[in-house]
């Protein structure tokens, strides 16, 4: 038991390692090329690319990333909702993204501006699926920013729910 | 004890004040603080509200969610339009995506907190169910948007929403208006309820500053009077400790005063007890429980002394006659003023005196002494003072109180009385020959007869050795008086047996009478004893009458005294010498010195003076005088001549006899064997054993001694045995009776013979005659003397050569 646990601790601790050295180091492995449809493109200041500058994600590797899940109430759904998908700072990672602002675009030209660090401060994950389905563009998917609004009552307010972009398609580093 | 309590009720209620206006303020103080805390709660809870307020504000805006679907829609037309329009870019998968973005809105408008804006009214809803009904027609025309007239079909039918899409946004503007006029109300009222919480928060606050200086204040002055209390209290502190310590004192002084003083009752010889004015008993010590016989729960502090007495009644120490008396005496004394004594006695001879002395307050203090020991004792010391311990009988004093009494009595009854004084004969000699037990068995039975002979009325009493006195009382004297004389002499006469020895005595009295004879007891007594002595003087065993010229006679004697007192002095006193002489030889062998008395109004003899010289000790000086006298006329004398002095027994008792004989001796320078000393049987009768050493201590000096008036007394020849006598004179009765009498003869005859045979010389008394003179040689006697050879002479007339010559030729 203490042995097993023993190399989950090595292993997580080195996984902080290397988030903690990611912002001031070029990316040791190169992104994969997307296998199917693209649904997300990351572009601004970010190391990691695999489409000029730009790093484009298609569902598996998103999924790929590793799944956190967010039960939160929300203005949009009535009751509490189950959100699962990528944590944002772990993708900002991925991509290797330095800058300190992200611009969210949505399918339906809505724009929001995030401050990075909010990924630091809350588990903010890029949701897929709603409910344990794959959210259609017909209910806010592709992604959907959620914020864990249950968690903190600062973010029950019309700062974080404006943050809360869904139909997202792109993200922009600055 | 007092003061302490004044001191404790003065303090809370100076407390009472402060703790009720401190507890109201400490009431107020903790409404303000609840107050404060409750405001403070309140005001958390709206800034709570107020916060939840405020987000609500900038809630989710509906208005922006609802009126995108009116861009959304303006896009999607616009991407269906563009479609018709060769070139521009758009296909059918942007009229799908916007178609899809659409559909999406339209769940956005049906859930969530904008579906609770959409089902406010039914309009509303009924524009979202249209929407979405042809946003649902869309599709399929979306899907055929290639086929000709299907993209206008489709603008067409998505014109159809341009109207209801902005009455939607209007509503959804109009809601969202009046949900921040709701929310700015809301903003108000919590502002205003803020506010007056602040107010009341800054109202309290003035309150609690209010409060607590006030509190404050009334500490100070609660501080203050605490201060000046606590100053108090020391105060008085320090003053009760004085007073204790004080107390104390006094009560240290009390205690041992109060030990001293039961000390002292308890040992005070008499009973004490101390009443109240109330009659109630205060204090008793220990002698007055034991005097009356009480135990001491009987007499406790506090008890009636009523009860007191009757329980001393009922513990019977004394009679009850007696202590109800004594009680009723002090009850009368009670309220008085002065200290009173006074004793009761019972008839058993217990006696108890009381002293009661009234207290200023009521009460009275009272001592009491059983004095019955007393009381004998006094009883028995008076009767011993007037009573013979002897014979029990009245004395001298007793019978001058009768005789005084009598003699009162006699005054105012005119009735009379008589006094005899009576006198054993010869009780002297019972006494020399048989002891003094016996004498005073005699005098015992003697008083015993005395009473015999007399009434219950008269007093008969011993005044002295065997000298007797009786007071008869009765009017018909003399007769009365003779016949008690007679049965006196008859009942003292007869005979008595005292101790086996059977003797006879008789008795002497004197009887005087009152009134006749005298009125004062002094004169009765001198008048009885004047006949007594005259009863003395006629021969004894008789009781005669005091006479008036007894009296003068014992005048006389009275003269006689005073008058010898001097008679030394003034050369009165004279040596006679009356030779004594040798029978064979018929010459003079010395002189016998007799002593003459030239009193101013002649001669007085011997017999008279002599014995009143006895009686007063006159004897002694002039006895002295006579030895000294004779020794200094006989140095003058041929050395062969003797002179021969009388002692009279009364000098043997002075002690100086010896001395005088010695100092006469040696200041006349007489060889002691010419001095002769001539005593009397008397001599050898009182006192003997000294008498007897006296005469054993002139003999040694060398002196002569001859026994004088042989043959008058009891002449008891154990007298010649007793003492070595040098010579023995034979009485003058028996010379003159050889006369007549052949068996005088032969007693002179035989106490000459004994005389030698002893180695006396004898000389015969009162040789008056040639035959007297003859008879006498023919006796044996060694010398003779008598007026034959003449006459006593002073010593200038003695002839010693020429004494009998011419006498002796008469005679013969």
């Amino acid at each position: 038991m203490t042995g097993r646990r023993a190399l989950l601790g090595s292993g997580l601790g080195c996984g902080v390692w290397l988030a903690g050295m990611l912002p001031c180091q070029p990316a040791l492995a190169a992104l994969a090329v997307p296998a199917t449809k693209p649904i997300l493109t990351v572009s601004g200041l970010i190391r990691s690319t695999n489409q000029d500058a730009l790093a484009a994600f298609d569902r598996p590797m998103l999924e790929q990333l590793g799944w956190t899940t967010i039960e939160t109430t929300t203005p949009w759904y009535t009751g509490k909702t189950r959100f699962e998908g990528v944590l944002m700072s772990r993708l900002l990672d991925e991509v290797g993204a330095y800058g300190d602002k992200l611009t969210a675009f949505a399918l339906n030209d809505y724009t929001t501006e995030i401050p990075v660090a909010d990924f630091r401060r809350f588990p903010v994950i890029l949701a897929l699926k709603r409910d344990g389905e794959y959210m259609p563009v017909r209910d806010k998917g592709p992604l959907f920013i959620v914020y864990p609004f249950d968690s903190d009552g600062e973010l029950r307010s019309q700062k974080y729910y404006s943050r809360s972009a869904w139909q997202v398609a792109r993200l922009n580093i600055t | 004890m007092t003061f302490g309590a004044r001191v404790g009720t003065a303090l809370p209620d100076m407390a009472a004040e402060a703790p009720k206006d401190s507890r109201l303020t400490r009431t107020l103080l903790a409404a303000v603080i609840a107050l404060i805390a409750a405001a403070a709660i309140y005001t958390s809870a709206l800034i709570i509200e107020r916060q939840s307020a405020l987000r609500s504000v900038s809630r989710y805006n509906v208005t922006w969610l609802v009126s995108q679907a009116a861009t959304e829609l303006g896009k999607l037309q616009q991407r269906v339009a563009a479609t018709a329009l060769p070139g521009s870019g758009v296909d059918a998968d942007d009229v799908q995506l916007w178609l899809d973005v659409l559909a999406n809105r339209v769940g956005l408008l049906r859930s969530g907190e904008v579906a609770e804006f959409t089902r406010t009214d039914p309009a509303i809803a009924a524009i979202v169910d249209q929407v979405a009904a042809v946003v649902d027609q869309a599709r399929p025309l979306a899907d055929a948007l290639s086929r000709p007239g299907a993209a206008l079909q489709l603008y067409h039918l998505l014109g159809k929403l341009d109207v209801p899409l902005s009455r939607l946004a209007v509503a959804a503007n109009a809601h969202a208006g009046n949900q921040v006029d709701k929310d700015q109300s809301d903003l108000s009222r919590l502002h205003w309820m803020f506010s007056a919480l602040l107010l009341a928060l800054l109202a309290c606050g003035a309150l609690l500053l209010a409060l607590l200086s006030r509190s404050r204040r009334a500490l100070q002055v609660t501080g203050a009077d605490l201060v000046s209390a606590n100053a108090a209290v020391r105060a008085a502190n320090h003053q009760l400790q004085q007073r204790n310590g004080a107390l104390q004192d006094r009560d240290r002084e009390l205690l041992t005063q109060n030990q001293r003083f039961e000390a002292a009752l308890d040992n005070m010889s008499q009973a004490l007890c101390m009443v109240g004015p109330d009659s109630r008993l205060i204090v008793c010590n220990r002698r007055f429980l034991h005097l009356f016989g009480l135990g001491s729960a009987m007499a406790k502090p506090g008890t009636d002394m009523a009860e007191v007495w009757r329980r001393i009644a009922d513990a019977g120490q004394f009679q009850r006659a007696l202590t109800e008396r004594m009680f009723a005496q002090q009850t009368s004394l009670i309220g008085g003023r002065e200290l009173s004594g006074f004793f009761h006695e019972d008839t058993d001879g217990r006696a108890v005196s009381v002293s009661h002395q009234p207290m200023q307050d009521g009460g009275w203090v009272a001592t009491y002494e059983d004095i019955s020991d007393r009381r004998r004792a006094e009883a028995r010391i008076s009767f011993m003072a007037h009573h013979d311990a002897l014979t029990s009988l009245p004395n001298r004093v007793l019978f001058r109180e009768h005789l005084e009494y009598a003699l009162a009595s006699s005054k105012r009854n005119d009735g009379g009385f008589a006094v005899f004084c009576l006198d054993l004969d010869r009780f002297k000699d019972v006494n020399d020959t048989l002891g003094h037990h016996v004498g005073d068995m005699l005098l015992e039975v003697v008083a015993q007869r005395l009473r015999e002979c007399i009434r219950g009325s008269d007093i008969v009493a011993r005044l002295g050795g065997d000298e007797f006195a009786i007071l008869q009382v009765g009017s018909d004297q003399p007769a009365a008086a003779e016949a008690l004389a007679a049965r006196l002499t008859t009942a003292i006469a007869a005979p008595y047996d005292l101790a086996g020895h059977l003797v006879h005595v008789s008795v002497s009295g004197g009887i005087t009478l009152c009134p006749d004879d005298g009125g004062s007891s002094e004169r009765l007594l001198k008048n009885a004893d004047m006949a007594l002595y005259q009863a003395k003087g006629a021969g004894r065993s008789h009781i005669c009458f005091y006479k008036p010229e007894m009296d003068a006679r014992l005048q006389a004697r009275r003269l006689i005294e005073v008058d010898l007192a001097v008679a030394l002095q003034n050369g009165e006193l004279e040596v006679y010498y009356h030779p004594l002489v040798g029978v064979k030889a018929e010459q003079v062998a010395g002189f016998e010195a007799l002593l003459r008395w030239h009193h101013p109004h002649g001669m007085i003899p011997p017999s008279h003076f002599i014995p009143i010289a006895e009686d007063t000790g006159l004897i002694l000086a002039i006895g002295d005088w006579v030895l000294r006298q004779a020794c200094k006329d006989a140095v003058q004398w041929p050395p062969h001549i003797r002179v021969a002095v009388n002692l009279s027994p009364v000098q043997f008792r002075g002690k100086s006899l010896i001395q005088s004989v010695a100092d006469a001796l040696a200041e006349s320078g007489l060889p002691a064997g010419r001095l002769e000393l001539e005593v009397t049987e008397s001599v050898l009768l009182a006192d003997n054993e000294a008498n007897v050493e006296a005469l054993h201590e002139l003999q040694a000096l060398g002196v002569r001694i001859s026994m004088d008036d042989f043959g008058t007394g009891y002449s008891s020849l154990s007298y010649l045995r007793q003492f070595p006598f040098n010579n023995i004179k034979i009485d003058q009765s028996f010379i003159r009776e050889m006369v007549r009498s052949p068996d005088c003869v032969a007693i002179v005859t035989s106490i000459a013979s004994l005389a030698v045979s002893l180695g006396m010389t004898t000389t015969a008394e009162g040789v008056e005659t040639a035959e007297h003179l003859h008879l006498a040689r023919q006796a044996g006697c060694t010398e003779v003397q008598g007026f034959l050879f003449g006459r006593p002479r002073p010593a200038s007339e003695v002839d010693i050569a020429g004494v009998r010559t011419p006498q002796v030729a008469a005679s013969l």
